[in-house]
């Protein structure tokens, strides 16, 4: 049994709008152990980088605020942390790597001085060595000819080269933890497997936790051990890749690995989950009753308690309860 | 030492062939450069003491000797002119630098930290906007008195709340990018996320209406002269020359003339810098190689 890294109890973070209260992350509980990836997937607006988000406590406030739970991070809360201790944290032992690596990064900063920047606020060390360690983490993420390239502003960089700038700064000081917040999705698919090549490798080489953000399940296929689903604010699902894939349990992850589009298919239309996100701010019972095809009455009723239905394999649903 | 040199060079070089594309703010370029020059230059180009009197010869037309002729008083205009576009000058950089250094800083703390923070300074400045411009000016000046230093105090204060309020708006808009929040998650404090991440990618359009902002403090300033608020004479100032020509304007044109040219090409030329200048400032405009 791995060590646990992160320990995520029953989270949530709750936007205050006009129209009413959102829980964008609703009692989350979730585990990344050492040297593990954990991919963490749902549709656009469940949650995933709310979650993400409250690790590191940047949740845009207001309107939202992390109203409960505990996120215990090397056995500490970081909820109770300071946020003068937090900023050491962010970027040093956790950091974050970003959607769209073309806003990501200060544009009128060359891309070397934004690495070197990074280094410089977490690790004591002088500029000489800030500069050559500047240049090996760019050799590191596979940028050819360091030197000159760190002369460049982002601007001149193509979207993956931007990516892999963003990647040499999450990793320069060495995080424990990376929260990799949909790193592939703006990016086109050859430059996508370079990308996640170059994420498996350095997991290897620093033995980091990256918690990785997406909607691609492909991707989550490619490098990840372990899978959340999230819907709603909720995780539905956790289960090893290789379980999740040969034997989901919960209707959503059907419904989801069905709407993947398969090389062997025979054609035809591709199944779809019927209806979409719901708005509502609050829905009683299962917050998927009304898009799932096994409902039963209990569903609309109350709230489907999580139960282990193997080992490691946990699942919030009354059709195995 | 050398290399450094010839990157600055090089830089200097490059923004120059940038405006340069910019045929309007070429020709600004050239008149704000024919002032400095002049301003620099006045104690050898003019060809008469600028306050020296010569009663003897009161508003003579323009002459071989007087190539602007002379005033009531009979002193030279073309040399008063000559040396205040010093005053101009100085009076048009220095309040406006001022003003800016205040104004954008409280821009930059009101548009990050919001809230309370921002209510606050920018009630004070509506207060102040909420003013006429000009009759601002006026009680400034009448508070402080006249005096050269006491005209750039004045500009500068009256030039404080715009800076302040085009910068907040700058600061909304750029708070909202994503590189904004990487800085966050890289654990980058409030001050530095101001004045590294913010201020760098707002200097643009600062220095564009600073430049804007330098013309109309010339016109200020000439203005407040003209009103006999200003400078006191016989310093040359334009605005107090164009004043006191008044009087005189049917009989001797070139008293008021002279000057009123002199102040249109200054607020002119900055006006047609500063819009030139953004392209300059833009890292994303401006072509450069790399290495």
């Amino acid at each position: 049994m791995k060590e646990v890294l992160l320990e995520i109890i029953n989270l949530k973070t709750f936007f205050y709008t006009s129209t009413g209260i959102v829980k964008a992350v609703d009692g989350v509980n979730l585990r990344i152990h050492k040297d593990e990836i954990l991919g963490l997937v749902g549709e656009s607006g469940c949650g995933k980088s709310m979650t993400a988000y409250s690790i590191i406590r940047l949740v845009p406030s207001p309107p939202g605020r992390i109203v409960e739970g505990k996120v215990l991070f090397e056995g500490e809360d970081l909820l109770k942390k300071s946020e003068r201790e937090m900023r050491r944290i962010r970027g040093g032992k956790i950091s974050m790597i970003f959607q769209d690596p073309t806003s990501s990064l200060n544009p009128v900063y060359k891309v070397g001085e934004q690495i070197f920047e990074s280094i410089k606020l977490h690790q004591n060390l002088d500029r000489k060595t800030i500069k050559k360690r500047t240049l090996e983490m760019m050799e590191a993420v596979r940028i050819p000819e360091p030197e000159i390239r760190s002369e460049a502003y982002p601007h001149q960089f193509s979207g993956g080269m931007r990516q892999r700038v963003l990647i040499a700064m999450a990793v320069s000081c060495n995080p424990t933890l990376i929260l990799a917040d949909e790193p592939t999705t703006a990016l086109d698919v050859t430059i996508q497997a370079q990308i996640l090549e170059l994420l498996g490798e350095l997991r290897e080489k620093l033995r980091t936790s990256i918690l990785f953000i997406t909607h691609d399940l492909g991707v989550v296929a490619e490098i990840c051990d372990r899978v959340a689903v999230m819907y709603c604010g909720k995780i539905v699902e956790y289960a090893s890749v290789v379980t999740l894939f040969k034997n989901p349990a919960h209707p959503y992850t059907k419904g989801l690995l069905a709407a993947v589009p398969k090389i062997t298919g025979s054609g035809g239309k591709l199944p779809t989950i019927q209806g979409s996100v719901p708005v509502s701010t609050d829905i009683s019972g299962c917050k998927f009753y009304s898009r799932c095809n096994q409902a039963k009455d209990i569903c609309s009723e109350n709230e489907p308690p999580s139960s282990e239905i193997d080992r490691e394999h946990i699942v919030s649903c009354f059709l195995h309860n | 030492m050398n290399r450094t040199f010839l990157t600055i060079l090089t830089k200097l070089a490059l923004s120059w062939r940038a405006l340069r594309k910019n045929r309007l703010a070429t020709v600004g370029a050239y008149m704000v450069l024919t002032l400095v020059m002049i301003g620099i230059l006045a104690p050898w180009l003019a060809p008469h003491d600028p306050i020296e009197q010569n009663l003897g010869k009161p508003r003579r037309p323009p002459s071989l000797e007087y190539p602007m002729g002379t005033d009531e008083f009979g002193r030279c205009i073309l040399s008063r002119i000559l040396y205040g576009s010093r005053i101009s000058l100085t009076i048009g950089v220095t309040s406006i630098g001022m003003a800016m250094v205040v104004g954008v800083f409280l821009g930059l703390v009101a548009g990050y930290y919001g809230g309370l923070l921002d209510g606050f300074i920018m009630r004070i400045v509506d207060i102040m906007l909420a003013f006429p411009y000009f009759l601002l000016a006026i009680a400034i000046v009448i508070l402080l008195g006249p005096g050269f230093f006491n005209i750039i105090i004045t500009i500068a204060i009256y030039s404080v709340p715009t800076f302040t309020r085009v910068v907040r708006g700058l600061v909304l808009s750029q708070k909202q990018k994503e590189y904004i929040e990487a800085a966050k998650a890289f654990g980058e404090n409030n001050s530095n996320i101001i004045f590294r991440y913010l201020l760098p990618n707002c200097i643009p359009s600062i220095i564009v209406y600073g430049t804007l902002r330098i013309g109309s403090a010339i016109l200020v300033s000439s203005i407040l002269g003209f009103l006999g608020l200003g400078i006191t004479p016989p310093t040359p100032e334009w605005g107090v020359m164009l004043s006191s020509g008044r009087a005189y304007f049917r009989a001797a044109p070139h008293i008021v003339f002279f000057p009123g040219f002199a102040i249109m090409v200054a607020v002119l030329g900055f006006n047609l810098i500063g819009d030139g200048l953004r392209d300059v400032f833009d890292p994303r405009l401006r072509e450069e190689v790399i290495k």
